[in-house]
């Protein structure tokens, strides 16, 4: 309601909702960063950032959705509502954030532009979904979250008053109604991609909890207004209707009536009877809810306030809201179909005797500087309980997540490396005995998602040296090659090439994944979330590997080559799906390598 | 063909959201105030916060500004609003296409994950009628036996192949870890066993006090089996 537009209008109210929110973001980052420290310690920053503020976002966006029905049953739960546009945005800013480190941590550094590879890194599944989808776990989740995001956006950019009153309070009212959408494109998101995954019941469990907590809050209140709705109508007299018995009203409180099917808020004020519409100007909040404080009607949701003789908001303010006109018939109180002209002065009707005393409760009003007790109680209440509550949760939500995956890189870490370059299978780097790493191959990669570089080509055989940062997982060891400038030939190879165990052919079943990311750059590695990276990661190069598990779930990668003479053929959009692969198993100085013949998607 | 089509339609919505830039910018400095008295004396604070909206939106303010320059007014204080019930009656039917099916979708994308992550990839030994990895622990009792050995200041490893698999071939490899940082140095093929026996390896003298892994590729016929575990060196 202020006559200058300011960027929030700060209250004391407002400052308390702010601090509370802050105050309880801390205490679940607390809860969750000791759980992680505690469980999963192995968890990168990036993973960090992009779990935290994912959970962080969903439980926002429940409470966001629930602050709605709760108020509408219990004026106690007003002051959440009150300032719930910051809660908005702060849900935005999480979502934004995971959003953003997501989009760099599995689409960047590859070779398309990461917006790109966002939008295509699923084109097996787009195209199974036109065709008919064979199994829903597979239908892209990424792209349910980016259509959640740009609502939220839209949201959180048009919640300034300025936009409510410039777009119109019902196309305003019907953006922001796509609140569901964006809730229904999350939970999609979150099935079907982390929760791929993640076997721990606890996501899947509080999910639903939530999911549950919402839809019963809205049934609940739909109930309500159902019955509100279906309240006693009688057929209209010269155009007015019954609406009301005036014993009904309590002086300064506002109650609801209908008329023409529409809803109007009737008061009580000095012995007279007004009738107004029950709708807000400002967001559409139900004035019949509302009472009559410092001579003006009030909204209970955000305290707009309006004259009930002519439904103006008092000056410098220029809101209007419709009144009818008003008889008073034995009791009963009629009100005409039609609203009167904006702005008329209605002199309301008297109600004759009128009830001593005052009506009960306390009504909250956000930009008053002090809650009633009892309200202030409550949310003293909310706050505690959230205080003690949402630790635990994210507690919880850090210590049951999946086991991040093992393996190193060495990332800043620069060592220096020399050996014989070797082309078959794949890139190596063959370490003779003069070094510690005796014996080892090393394969090679470049950096970020690529493969080995463009200037090692029809180098094999040489003895090279370069410096470069190491992963390793698991007694498999790679060279990320990210100094190009210290690359050198230093002179002739390794003459003896080291001995290869040909084991035959075989089939093999597992995931197919990026070893670069496996062997320790990503994690998590495998697995649906990560998959767009594995897309870009062997597009770009990295060696590809299949993941074979045990029935104690024991992992072991049997890295892919093409049979001799041959470049791999394999689809690497198929990353993350399980395959089952023929081909020729050898073991090359103690690391599997799987010469494909065939494959074929098995799940 | 899908990149190329995806390429250009972020290259629209980058032209999109320069023109928006370039609007908002006139917007939040210029017209703001025309469209919303209270706007005219915003502060800058209030000017940045509309500009996203601005920007995501501006064909839409662009032809309400045009309006309200053209007329040389502003915009009404109260415009027509859609009737609440009609509002409540779209928020009920969101609300109720949202409470059909995503739980439905939710359920069903459960159901359907793939089962990677556990045991469906490890198919019990009964079945291995191709190369499957199994667990060392599951078959060591039944294919396997193998056990650290040391004296006489050397370390051993004793690997035993016992049936069902028949005339196996087996080759041992021996990963050793560095105990301070867990880079492995070296990979070192520490022989093979031929048939059902039980042979002695000896482990390389510079890694009998490291930490490692041992690997076995077991051929027996047209089957393989890979298995590898740690060894704990005493």
């Amino acid at each position: 309601m202020a006559l200058a537009y300011h960027a929030v209008g700060w209250n004391r109210q407002k400052r308390i909702y702010d601090a509370v929110l802050a105050g309880t973001l801390l205490a679940a980052l607390l809860g969750y960063g000791s759980a992680v420290l505690l469980f999963h310690p192995l968890t990168t920053p990036e993973t960090f950032v992009i779990r935290f503020t994912a959970i962080a976002a969903l439980v926002l966006l429940h409470l966001i959705l629930l602050v709605g029905p709760l108020s509408r049953l219990d004026s106690r739960y007003l002051p959440l509502l009150y300032n719930r546009r910051h809660l908005g945005v702060t849900m935005f800013v999480l979502a934004a954030i995971h959003g953003c480190f997501a989009l760099v941590q599995f689409h960047a550094g590859g070779d398309l532009n990461p917006l790109v590879s966002l939008l295509t890194s699923y084109r097996h599944d787009y195209l199974s979904a036109v065709s008919g989808i064979r199994n829903i776990a597979h239908f892209p989740f990424e792209i349910a979250g980016l259509a959640a995001l740009v609502i939220l956006f839209l949201m959180a950019a048009t919640s300034h008053d300025f936009w409510l009153k410039n777009l119109g309070a019902s196309f305003w009212k019907l953006m922001h109604m796509l609140v569901y959408a964006a809730y229904g494109l999350l939970l999609a998101h979150v099935f079907l991609g982390a929760l791929q995954s993640e076997r721990s019941p606890v996501f899947p469990i509080f999910l639903g909890l939530g999911f549950v907590l919402v839809a019963g809050a809205h049934l609940v209140g739909y109930a309500k207004e159902r019955r509100l709705d279906r309240m006693r109508r009688d057929s209209r007299r010269d155009g007015f209707e019954r609406v009301a018995e005036v014993s009904a009203l309590k002086p300064d409180c506002g109650i609801v009536g209908i008329v023409r099917g529409e809803r109007i808020a009737l008061f009580l004020r000095e012995g007279r009877v007004f009738a107004t519409s029950n709708v807000c100007r400002h967001q559409g909040g139900p004035l019949g809810e509302g009472k009559i404080v410092k001579g003006c009607l009030t909204c209970p949701w955000h305290g707009y306030q309006y004259r009930v003789e002519d439904g103006c908001s008092p000056p410098p303010f220029s809101e209007v809201i419709s009144t009818f006109t008003v008889r008073l018939i034995g009791g009963e109180i009629h009100v005409s179909g039609s609203p009167l002209p904006l702005g008329t002065k209605s002199e309301g009707v008297l109600a004759g005797s009128v009830p001593e005393s005052a009506a009960d409760g306390e009504f909250y009003i956000g930009w008053q500087s002090k809650s009633p007790t009892r309200i202030a109680k409550h949310s003293l209440g909310i706050v505690r309980v959230l205080s003690f509550a949402l630790p635990v949760l994210f507690f919880l939500f850090g210590a049951f997540q999946n086991p991040v995956d093992a393996g190193g890189f060495e990332f800043g870490v620069e060592r220096s490396f020399e050996g014989t370059l070797r082309e078959d299978p794949l890139a190596l780097l063959q370490v003779d005995g003069k070094s510690s790493q005796r014996g080892m191959n090393f394969l090679l990669v470049g950096a970020g998602k690529s493969g080995p570089p463009e200037y090692i080509r029809e180098k094999s055989g040489l003895r090279v040296r370069f410096l470069g940062s190491l992963i390793h997982r698991n007694g498999v060891a790679m060279i990320e090659m990210n100094k190009p400038a210290s690359f050198e030939v230093v002179g002739p190879g390794d003459s003896v090439t080291p001995p290869v165990l040909a084991l035959g052919d075989g089939t093999f079943v597992g995931e197919l994944v990026d070893t670069k990311c496996f062997f320790g750059v990503m994690r998590p590695a495998t697995g649906k979330v990560h998959r767009a990276c594995a897309i870009r990661c062997l597009s770009g190069g990295a060696p590809p590997g299949l993941l074979v598990r045990d029935d104690q779930g024991n992992a072991m990668v049997l890295l892919l080559a093409g049979t001799k003479g041959k470049p791999l053929d394999i689809d690497i959009e198929l990353a993350a799906r399980v395959l089952e692969i023929r081909g020729e198993l050898e073991i090359h100085n103690g690391t599997p390598v799987l010469r494909v013949k065939s494959w074929r998607v098995q799940d | 063909m899908m990149a190329t089509l995806i390429s250009w339609a972020l290259r629209i919505a980058e032209v999109y959201l320069v023109a928006g830039v370039i609007f908002a910018l006139a917007f939040v400095l210029i017209w703001a105030g025309r469209m919303d008295s209270s706007a005219a004396t915003g502060t800058w604070g209030f000017r940045l916060s509309i500009l996203p909206g601005v920007v995501a939106l501006w064909p839409l303010i662009a032809f309400k500004t045009a309006g309200i320059l053209r007329a040389h007014a502003r915009l009404p204080e109260a415009d027509p609003m859609v009737p609440a019930s009609r509002l409540r009656k779209i928020h009920g039917l969101a609300f109720g296409l949202l409470l059909c099916v995503v739980p439905a979708l939710c359920i069903a994308s459960l159901l359907s994950r793939p089962r990677v992550e556990v045991s469906s990839l490890a198919l019990p030994p009964a079945v291995l009628a191709d190369v499957v990895p199994v667990s060392l622990s599951a078959q060591l009792s039944e294919t396997f036996l193998v056990n650290l050995r040391s004296g006489d200041g050397r370390q051993q490893v004793e690997l035993g192949v016992k049936l069902p698999l028949d005339d196996p071939a087996v080759a041992l490899y021996w990963s050793p870890h560095s105990a301070a940082s867990g880079v492995p140095r070296d990979a070192v093929f520490l022989g093979s066993v031929w048939g059902p026996a039980t042979l002695l390896f000896d482990l390389p003298k510079e890694n009998r006090l490291t930490p490692g892994f041992l690997t076995l590729i077991a051929l027996a016929g047209d089957q393989h089996v890979i298995a590898s575990f740690p060894l704990h060196v005493q």
